[in-house]
């Protein structure tokens, strides 16, 4: 087998998960770091499929043995006067590395079990070793300029945070207009309130100039950051850090009722620039991973899972391209659409939330700028779920941006607590009657479908690519798509399934009859999916015996939750 | 009847686990939870498994029966917590379907056959 050259800039957990698939994968890999370890770092929070992908890296054991807090869920006071809701990480085991819970952890510890394991495993690891300039002008090789010398390699993968050396040197950073928000935090000495469904979940919690982050972690610590507009770093400078976030901090009531009177124990700390995506996130011998290619606002704890989920995704695309030099192009086009659609996925899914938020609480400068109500917000006018919310479609009014709000009602709903306030009381069972409501509901909106119509003359397959789960190889799959370009990439079909969708544009075929033949021809287990994905996608939709359109409502959804992951 | 049920639900989940990793266990089949706390369905699992079940109780019994009705989803105790629940809940449906509206066990009752 070919074995390519990579050096991995960066040794937090993208650069890691980077070298630790690379070398799984039978590559050569080099690491430079320019700090040295352990080393602080700020987002504590995980989702379940970032453990996933470390189940399959085979780091379950260290893992368990680090004894990270279990984290079941994510809870929000999300809103003034509205009721908890929680989103749940519990799904059916449904294959040994699904999860249905996350970890909270002290990033200096998981960073460092993380960079340990790749030592173990043989990768060569440089620490105070700053990449200082890459040079990409090589068509055969990239060069490094670092430790005063230079290293040549085949591939390189810059993993280096948002200092990224190749991010800067491209030019492709674009600073997002929306979430212009800065994060002040500290840490408290506090044990958690609560020891039934609510022990270790992650509160968000909103107040009238933001919202606050409260993670619990090991040894009766909770990380307790405020996330406010960009416009308050001028009374930040004025009272200094500390008595800012304290002052701010005062106006969260619903906090400060969780921390009580629990001590501050760590200095005030503040981050900026706080949102951001790339141009492109890989081409020829490059790839960017995790915060060197783009960052979101920490809502949804999304940040290390982006960060593993593209480093393993990089990886299997350098494996593939060293064994299928032809079919460069397609791994690249593949690497920097499915990095942008997830990270797509986290901005509808936060923009819908601060949405919601901006219309309970009071009008302030942070809220007004976070809410979503004109469909000319130049603000979001580069990205695809934006142009899809504001495409006039006279058959579904709900996807508008006037129904936006409603986006994340409706997941709220589903995990709206039944008292008011929180308490030891709270059971994940209690969910269980709103989320059989939506389930019904779903199956009977889709029940009613008698006739489907797809979008455009042909049915065709298009090849696509997706990362083999246990062995971490890029496969070639094939995908539907339309002689538009239109296309579903979540679910690979083959021809069998091609024909079924081919006869739903020459006859007459309502949703009950799709189904049984997706069941028969063996996509048992996600039929619905495909169906529903399509609509998303506007390659199919539904009429139902009146000929009324049938609108299946956009479910709100992101990567690394669930028992699908990207990777 | 109860038999005849839980030889259809056998099969269905039998054909989805020829495509899952981790296999629904079918040794027991009336004590597997279906969705919540230990479930093994997914909500979109679930919804896939009920058009199914719809499906095979359509041909064999020759009955439209909606398991998603109003009267499934208000149950105190779910038609979804258990397979035997789900299989009180479908007699209940099937029997009043075919109008033997007189052998109707009363809400949320126990199939007494499949046991506890």
């Amino acid at each position: 087998m070919k074995r390519a050259k990579v050096t991995v800039i960066g040794a937090g957990p993208a650069g890691c998960v980077a070298a630790l698939t690379l070398h799984k994968l039978g590559h050569e890999v080099v690491v430079y770091e320019k700090g040295r370890f352990p080393r602080y770092r700020v987002g504590e929070s995980f989702l379940p499929g970032t453990l996933s992908i470390l189940n399959r890296l085979g780091l379950q054991e260290k893992i368990d043995a680090a004894g990270f807090v279990e984290k079941p869920s994510a809870t929000f006071l999300w809103g003034q006067d509205q009721a908890p809701w929680t989103f749940s990480f519990a799904t059916p085991k449904t294959a040994p590395w699904v999860f249905g819970h996350a970890i909270q952890v002290k990033r200096e510890e998981f960073d460092a079990l993380l960079l340990g394991e790749v030592r173990e495993r043989g990768i060569p690891v440089f620490e105070d070793a700053a990449v200082t300039d890459v040079d990409l002008s090589d068509p055969d090789r990239v060069t490094l300029k670092v430790l005063s010398g230079v290293v040549e390699s085949d591939y390189v993968i810059d993993a280096g945070g948002s200092g990224s050396p190749l991010a800067r040197r491209l030019k492709v950073r674009r600073y997002d207009e929306f979430y212009k928000n800065f994060a002040v935090w500290s840490y408290f000495r506090c044990k958690q309130p609560f020891e039934g469904d609510l022990k270790g979940t992650t509160f968000s919690i909103t107040f009238e100039h933001g919202w606050v982050w409260m993670i619990p972690l090991k040894g009766d610590v909770y990380s307790v950051g405020l996330v406010v507009d960009r416009s308050a770093a001028a009374e930040v400078k004025k009272l200094g850090p500390e008595r800012f976030y304290r002052e701010t901090l005062a106006k969260a009531v619903r906090a400060t009722a969780i921390l009580g009177d629990a001590e501050m124990i760590d200095e005030v700390r503040i981050v900026h620039d706080w949102s951001y995506d790339s141009e492109r996130f890989s081409g020829d011998r490059y790839f960017l991973c995790g915060d060197a290619a783009c960052f979101t606002d920490p809502l949804f704890s999304q940040g290390v899972h982006l960060a593993t989920q593209s480093a393993v995704s990089a990886a299997s695309a350098i494996d593939r391209i060293t064994r299928h030099e032809d079919e460069r192009d397609e791994v690249h086009a593949w690497y920097n659409r499915s990095y942008r659609e997830t990270y797509e996925q986290y901005h509808e899914f936060l923009a819908s939330f601060y949405t919601f938020a901006s219309f309970t609480e009071p009008e302030s400068e942070f809220w007004l700028k976070r809410r979503i109500s004109e469909s000319d917000d130049a603000r979001l006018n580069r990205l695809k779920w934006f142009d899809r919310l504001i495409q006039d479609d006279p058959e579904n009014p709900t996807a508008s941006v006037a129904d936006f709000r409603d986006r994340a009602s409706t997941m709220i709903a589903i995990g709206r607590h039944q008292r008011k306030e929180l308490s030891d009381e709270f059971s994940e069972k209690e969910l269980n009657v709103a989320r059989v409501r939506w389930i019904s509901d779903l199956t009977k909106q889709l029940n009613r479908i008698t006739r489907l119509k797809w979008t455009g003359d042909e049915v065709l397959l298009k090849p696509y690519y997706k990362v083999e789960p246990l062995s971490f190889r890029l496969e070639r799959k094939q995908v539907l798509a339309n002689e538009d370009g239109l296309d579903m990439i979540k679910f690979p079909v083959e021809e069998e399934q091609r024909e079924i969708f081919q006869l739903v544009t020459k006859e007459t075929v309502g949703y009950k009859s799709l189904i049984k033949q997706l069941n028969d021809s063996g996509k048992q287990e996600v039929s619905s999916q495909i169906v529903i994905r399509l609509m998303e996608a506007g390659l199919l939709s539904g009429y139902d015996k009146a000929d009324n359109r049938v609108i299946i409502q956009d479910r709100l959804r992101f990567d690394g939750v669930g028992v699908e992951y990207e990777v | 009847m109860q038999d005849r049920l839980l030889a259809l639900i056998t099969g269905v989940v039998e054909e989805l686990n020829e495509r899952r990793t981790e296999k629904i266990p079918t040794d027991d089949l009336p004590g597997v939870v279906l969705y919540g706390d230990e479930g093994v369905f997914t909500s979109m699992h679930l919804v896939n498994f009920l058009v199914r079940v719809e499906e095979v109780l359509e041909d064999e019994f020759d009955v439209e029966i909606s398991l998603t009705s109003e009267k499934a989803v208000s149950r105190r105790v779910s038609p979804f917590s258990s397979v035997k629940r789900l299989i009180g809940f479908i007699e209940e449906e099937v029997r009043l379907a075919e109008g033997d509206v007189d052998d109707v066990p009363g809400a949320d009752a126990v199939p007494a056959l499949l046991g506890g």
